[in-house]
């Protein structure tokens, strides 16, 4: 290709001299924005603070509220009255404690078995729990219409008769605040409902929302366990726990 | 060695390590694959396919090069220019693929546009039948419940380049008489009476693929690796070169358009001397 009009020469990272294209093609042809919009967070700049809906984060919500309340914050727009923060908390808890028996701390355990830097443990650790909290929300995907609904019983789907989940939702009703109503854990819910029925009398009620504390709630016990890891212990590892039997594809 | 449970095996068609061999989707690694098939057969077979022909292999070659849109401006590529301008190119080339997974744009609606064109033909009765009808139908319905019509409409040009250059590689290779090809030209004859719109590379892509063979669950994940030229190029280059531009704008480029600013309750009551 001849050098010209809209066109320049110059040396690449190679050395080599290359032909640099400054024609205007199909994305130039339109006028763009040129700035990002922002719904959430207010950058801070100069003597101004970074702003979370509206509140200064240094000189308001650091001084007066915890990180669970400015989590709730970010997701909802509003600040949490305090049964529907301490309600909050409590489900916080019930979804923090993922196992290296669950498949995402059980990947990242294992990126930090090959001696995984802790931002990539990390990574892996997101990714997992994000696809897991998808999976739950997805599986109750009925019951959280039921409890949009709130009439009749909750579909079977939500509802167990096993005697731990019952202990479990009974311990997670005593540990809301008596002011906190959340009628659905009338109903013998299996743990993940009852966690579920607590966020929706939260107002965290969209699929997006219920996600996101799954997978907040947990990150940071997840990465604590992955870490926790002996890197390149490979022989402490139980490399058949799953184990896997091969067939030759057909 | 202890016997575990059936419930703690779980079956796999993919691989299993011997002593200097492997197996792999029922091949032997070295003695079968190693010099006799190509990157493009290797991830074939790795999506659980038959072993491609070599035609076939230098076909997904193409159309990995006509996939090959690659502008760092483009929304998922500057994702992965985002998360690579912190030095890293796994993480950029992970960000840009998650970017556009499970999305309404990209590779990811091949596998529903493959879908929806087997079902065109099915409810058509298969065979040499007229798909006219089902294909009327299918656009009826499909504007009726939505207004996009995915594998349709081509932002900033028409005809989409990548369809043409498609069209010549399948003519070229004897391969434009696909039942799909065919059917997706049927379709858009009435997507464009009806919507006035074209058919983009998204479409041709899952109308190729069904004619290769592959089904739409497989034309999913394939169609993305056809695109990883696109993400390997940005997200390399984040990395090796990192702008820091890339890793934080001027704060004058962001437009603020949420809450103005307010005071919380306990901030209010403080202020107020009230206890807290």
């Amino acid at each position: 290709m001849s050098e010209g009009a809209g066109s320049e020469r110059e040396r690449g990272r190679h050395g080599t001299l290359h032909e640099v294209h400054t024609q205007a093609g199909m994305l130039d042809a339109i006028e763009w924005p040129r700035r990002l919009r922002a719904r959430v967070v207010e950058p801070g700049h100069g003597p101004h603070e970074p702003r979370l809906h509206g509140y200064a984060a240094e000189s308001d919500l650091a001084r007066h509220y915890s990180h669970s309340q400015i989590a709730y914050l970010a997701l909802t727009g509003e600040l949490p009255a305090d049964d529907i923060a301490r309600a909050f908390d409590v489900a916080l808890a019930y979804l923090a404690p993922v196992g290296v028996h669950e498949a995402a701390t059980h990947a990242a355990s294992l990126a930090r078995l090959g001696q995984a830097p802790p931002r990539a443990v990390l990574e892996v650790a997101m990714v997992g729990l994000a696809e897991r909290a998808h999976a739950a929300i997805e599986s109750l995907s009925e019951f959280l219409a039921w409890l949009d609904g709130g009439e009749g019983s909750p579909p079977e789907s939500a509802t167990t008769t096993d005697a731990s989940h019952a202990r479990s939702v009974d311990r997670l009703r005593d540990a809301l605040p008596p002011t906190f109503a959340v009628p659905a854990l009338a109903h013998p819910l299996r743990r993940t409902a009852a966690v579920a029925a607590v966020l929706h009398a939260c107002d965290l009620r969209r699929p997006e929302q219920l996600e996101a504390v799954w997978t907040l709630a947990s990150i940071v016990s997840t990465f604590a366990e992955a870490m926790a890891t002996k890197p390149l212990a490979f022989r402490e590892y139980p490399m058949d726990t799953p184990g896997f039997r091969y067939h030759e594809a057909e | 060695m202890t016997t575990e449970p059936e419930t703690l095996l779980v079956p796999t068609r993919v691989a299993h390590a011997y002593w200097r061999e492997h197996a792999f989707r029922g091949h032997r690694v070295f003695a079968d694959l190693l010099g006799h098939t190509s990157l493009s057969g290797m991830l074939v077979l790795a999506l659980g396919e038959r072993r491609p022909t070599q035609d076939d292999c230098a076909f997904l070659d193409e159309l990995a090069v006509i996939s090959t849109f690659a502008d760092p401006r483009i929304w998922p590529l500057k994702a992965a220019r985002l998360v690579g301008s912190y030095g890293r190119f796994v993480p950029g080339l992970v960000a840009g693929y998650l970017s556009v997974d499970d999305a309404d744009v990209g590779p990811a609606v091949c596998a529903p546009i493959a879908g929806a064109l087997r079902q065109i033909h099915e409810k058509a009765g298969g065979g040499d039948a007229d798909p006219m009808p089902a294909i009327e139908a299918w656009v009826r319905e499909t504007l009726a419940s939505s207004q996009r019509i995915l594998g349709f409409g081509v932002p900033f040009r028409t005809p989409d380049e990548r369809m043409v250059a498609l069209e010549e590689r399948l003519v070229a290779r004897g391969r434009a008489g696909g039942r799909y090809w065919g059917l997706l030209q049927r379709v858009a004859t009435v997507v464009r009476r009806e919507r006035g719109i074209e058919p983009n590379i998204a479409s041709g892509l899952a109308a190729a693929l069904l004619d290769m063979g592959f089904g739409p669950d497989v034309i999913g994940p394939l169609a993305m690796l056809l695109f990883e030229i696109t993400f390997v190029a940005n997200a390399m280059e984040a990395a090796m070169d990192p702008a820091p531009v890339m890793r934080e704008l001027p704060v004058d480029r962001v437009e603020y358009v949420g809450r103005s600013a307010r005071q919380s309750p306990r901030a209010k009551m403080a202020t107020q001397g009230g206890a807290r």
